[in-house]
């Protein structure tokens, strides 16, 4: 018995046989059952570790064999074991074993209660092989490795279709990010253009283009950064935790690329949206400006029309001397009312070289239209002086004239006292008031629509970001927290109109050149920034979720073991306590002082921040990964042998036989020839195919 | 760069060792498997050793390759690095760090049985 134990203890199998088949039930048929089980199920399921390429020797019931013989010795053994079984006949572990019967009548040898072998039929497979691995599970305490449905082919299927599935992935990063950066390539010049037509309704029809970007084309863009980030992220996962090398992007194509590439978009959209703003507040100033030169020169258009011809009039040289006199009163009237439009016609130049200052699309129709006024004022000048002069040089009563005059100033001083010009000099001042006052009115009102709604998504994002970062800390099962994340995922889905009404809402307020709100702490950006993480991180952790790649059963052992040494209850384990824990899930470190050592090394994966203990996360991330490390090459090229009957090649026939259509071509297209000893003409190398599934070679 | 394995190996305490493998035939595999490389972020590392080959006994799964005939490996791609082996006639020189962790991990579905911690002095 001891001599049997020994066979498990010598490393042959240690490991593949868990504690308790041989700590509790240390009977001899269990444990050459047990090592058996192993070896056929592994031969036959392709779970074997290269056992038979130990050296130490084994003996199993007086049959001693060394290395190369094990195989033989306990085919042997099977066959003494099973000849006086109908219907059995061991010849090799894989066909011979494949009905169950051989199975069977092994455990029925050694406990004929468990069995009812006569009742068996070699129709039946799969109902065999899954009684017997029932009785093994549940009497003999043999775990059962892998469903009997799971044939070598099975196998290959899986490990392809992960591989299939992964370069389907990458070709997907690789087209996501060359259109995405193509996109950013053609889109940031735009965005970097920093030049209009110069008019205002031009550069409205720019903010339009701009909003258009930021509504209808940036969005999808955004979109597909997050799904090319979750492309990445859900790769590099299932690499690491199917045992493949890691991806990496073409060169220029990686994340971080992308998100350089991203952030000098968005920091020219920035610079863009300032720009454009400001620029439309320029031109709405120098529109509101021209306005203002137009109209004063409106008014004094009008007022001056007509006055060449009257001062040219020579209406005095036929009239009588009251008559003249009259004219004289006129004119001098004029010259007042002249002298008082000169400042109108000073303020129509001042606006017109401001114009011309600030770069006002059109001023050449202001400088010829302010020409023009100017000349005329000349004229008017030269005109006025000229027909005073005349009507001087004609005039003789000089008394009368003046009485007259002296009437003529009494006019004007009364005039200028009821203020009947200044009235007339700005009929407008009062509606501005008006105006401005009703604008003030509607911004506090957008300011305050902005507000509410900001802080009610603010606050959303901000509650449903902490609930996407605390289901992964929450105790619970893979599939609680998924279904969690997908809620959270709907209801995210369902509040994006909330998000659009205020990307509305910041539209008016941004028309209105609103530029502070003292409402709310959310600016428009920080709540995009936000709501981007948002999206980000519930498909990130749905993707981790889904990844995870170990069973829940998997998972309670961890929590269990974890748990268990974690006396005081504080998620932690002290470092004594993990290293406890470790050996509990039958890790090999040895009291001396090469295993402190690789505890050391353990310690600086779970522990990188040399905090002195051991998080549930930080364990859970080291056994999932430890876990789920049972994909590797040497399975699968222990499944092409069997598919190859033991030989070291494989033809294009056996594949196309043995394996669904497109992923024999898959084989058949990428295996090299195989040029070893015994080859045939079509012989395929299976051995360095599956090696380079994981990134490996065979040298 | 960045290495992606699980253990770097400055943090094992012996510094690199020089081995020499021979083979009769130059067409002969030396017998072990490589993994690795940069262009998967990757250490170029032994992945497992066949017995009875020219490379059992001289090296082990788990030691990194620095240098490859006295060429420094660090920025070798995978291939790079196989066909360096491959075409290195019938003696290789590797530099390696050896490690050891490998040999640690439990080889089956891991099970909790505290029971097993006691045999440890816990």
């Amino acid at each position: 018995m001891d001599h049997n134990l020994e066979v498990c203890h010598s490393g042959y199998f240690s490991g593949r046989v868990p504690a308790v088949a041989y700590h509790r039930v240390p009977k001899l048929c269990c444990i050459t059952c047990g090592v058996l089980w192993y070896i056929t199920c592994g031969v036959v399921q392709c779970t074997m570790r290269g056992a038979l390429q130990c050296t130490s020797k084994v003996s199993i019931l007086g049959i001693f064999f060394s290395e190369l013989s094990a195989k033989e010795g306990l085919l042997l053994w099977c066959q003494r074991k099973t000849s006086p079984y109908r219907n059995v006949n061991v010849q090799n572990f894989h066909l011979s074993f494949k009905d169950g019967l051989a199975f069977c009548a092994l455990i029925h040898r050694h406990r004929p209660e468990l069995i009812d072998y006569d009742k068996l039929s070699k129709d039946r497979p799969l109902e065999n092989l899954n009684l017997a691995f029932d009785v093994a599970e549940k009497y003999l305490d043999i775990p059962r490795m892998l469903d009997a449905e799971e044939t070598a082919a099975n196998r290959i299927c899986k490990v392809l279709k992960i591989n299939q599935e992964n370069e389907r992935l990458m070709e997907e990063y690789e087209r996501l990010a060359s259109d995405l950066l193509e996109w950013i390539r053609r889109t940031t010049p735009w965005l970097e253009n920093r030049s209009t037509d110069n008019t205002l309704p031009g550069t409205q029809r720019k903010l339009e283009e701009f909003r258009d970007y930021r509504r209808l084309h940036k969005p999808p863009k955004l979109e597909e950064k997050a799904k090319l980030e979750t492309t990445f992220n859900t790769l590099q996962t299932r690499l690491r935790l199917s045992n493949r090398p890691a991806y990496i992007p073409t060169e220029g194509k990686m994340v971080s690329d992308i998100a350089s590439a991203w952030k000098g978009l968005e920091r020219a959209e920035k610079g863009f949206e300032e720009w454009l703003l400001s620029e439309l507040q320029r031109l709405e100033r120098l529109d509101h400006l021209a306005k203002k030169f137009r109209h004063k020169c409106d008014i004094h258009e009008e007022w001056s029309y007509g006055k060449e011809d009257m001062l040219q009039a020579q209406d005095f040289k036929k009239c009588r001397l009251n008559e003249l006199k009259a004219l004289k009163k006129k004119h001098e009237a004029f010259e007042s009312d002249l002298a008082a439009h000169q400042d109108r016609v000073e303020q129509i130049a001042a606006i017109a070289q401001e114009l011309n200052t600030l770069g006002y699309h059109d001023c050449a129709s202001v400088n010829a239209r302010c020409q023009r006024i100017c000349d005329q004022w000349d004229l008017l000048g030269t005109l006025t002086q000229q027909r005073r002069h005349a009507l001087d040089t004609l005039g003789e009563a000089d008394k009368e004239y003046n009485a007259i005059m002296a009437l003529v100033q009494e006019i004007q001083r009364i005039s200028q006292q009821y203020g009947i010009q200044n009235a007339l000099e700005n009929p407008y001042s009062t509606l501005q008031a008006n105006t401005e006052m009703i604008r003030q009115q509607n911004n506090e009102r957008l300011r305050r629509q902005f507000a509410s709604k900001a802080n009610i998504v603010g606050q959303w994002i901000e509650r449903h970001l902490d609930a996407v970062a605390s289901i992964g800390m929450q105790k619970g099962k893979l599939e609680e927290h998924l279904n969690k994340l997908r809620g959270i995922e709907r209801e995210v889905n369902a509040f994006r109109p909330n998000m659009d009404e205020l990307e509305k809402y910041n539209e008016e307020v941004q028309e209105a050149m609103i530029f502070e709100n003292k409402h709310t702490p959310y600016s428009m950006e920080t709540l995009r920034v936000g709501w981007e993480q948002l999206l980000t991180s519930v498909a990130r952790n749905v993707n981790e979720v889904e990844n995870q790649g170990i069973s829940n059963e998997q998972m309670e052992e961890f929590r269990k073991s974890f748990f268990h040494f974690d006396k005081s209850r504080s998620r932690r384990l002290e470092p004594k306590e993990f290293k406890a824990c470790l050996i509990s899930l039958g890790y090999n470190i040895r009291d001396d002082h090469q295993g402190e050592a690789d505890f050391q090394r353990i310690m600086s994966i779970v522990d990188p921040n040399h905090l002195g203990y051991v998080t549930f996360d930080a364990f859970l991330d080291f056994m999932t990964r430890e876990a789920t490390d049972n994909d590797t090459a040497e399975q699968v090229m222990q499944s092409f042998r069997i598919l190859a009957g033991d030989k070291p090649y494989i033809t294009a026939d056996i594949l196309r036989r043995e394996l669904p259509p497109d992923q024999a071509e898959y084989c058949i297209s990428r295996m090299a020839p195989y040029t070893g000893l015994g080859a045939v003409p079509g012989a395929l190398d299976y051995s360095s195919f599956s090696t380079a599934l994981y990134g490996e070679s065979d040298l | 760069m960045s290495w992606g394995g699980p253990f770097h190996h400055d943090s094992v305490p012996t510094g690199p060792v020089q081995v020499t493998i021979q083979r009769n035939d130059p067409y002969s595999s030396w017998g072990f498997r490589l993994q690795g490389g940069r262009d998967y972020s990757q250490q170029l590392q032994i992945k497992k050793v066949n017995a009875g080959t020219p490379a059992h006994g001289r090296i082990n799964v788990g030691d990194a390759i620095l240098a490859i005939g006295g060429y420094d490996a660090s920025n070798l791609t995978h291939a790079q690095a196989s066909q360096m082996i491959k075409s290195a006639g019938t003696s290789l020189e590797l530099t390696l760090q050896k490690g050891q962790f490998r040999s640690l991990k439990p080889t089956g579905p891991v099970k909790f049985s505290p029971g097993t911690a006691h045999q440890y002095g816990y």
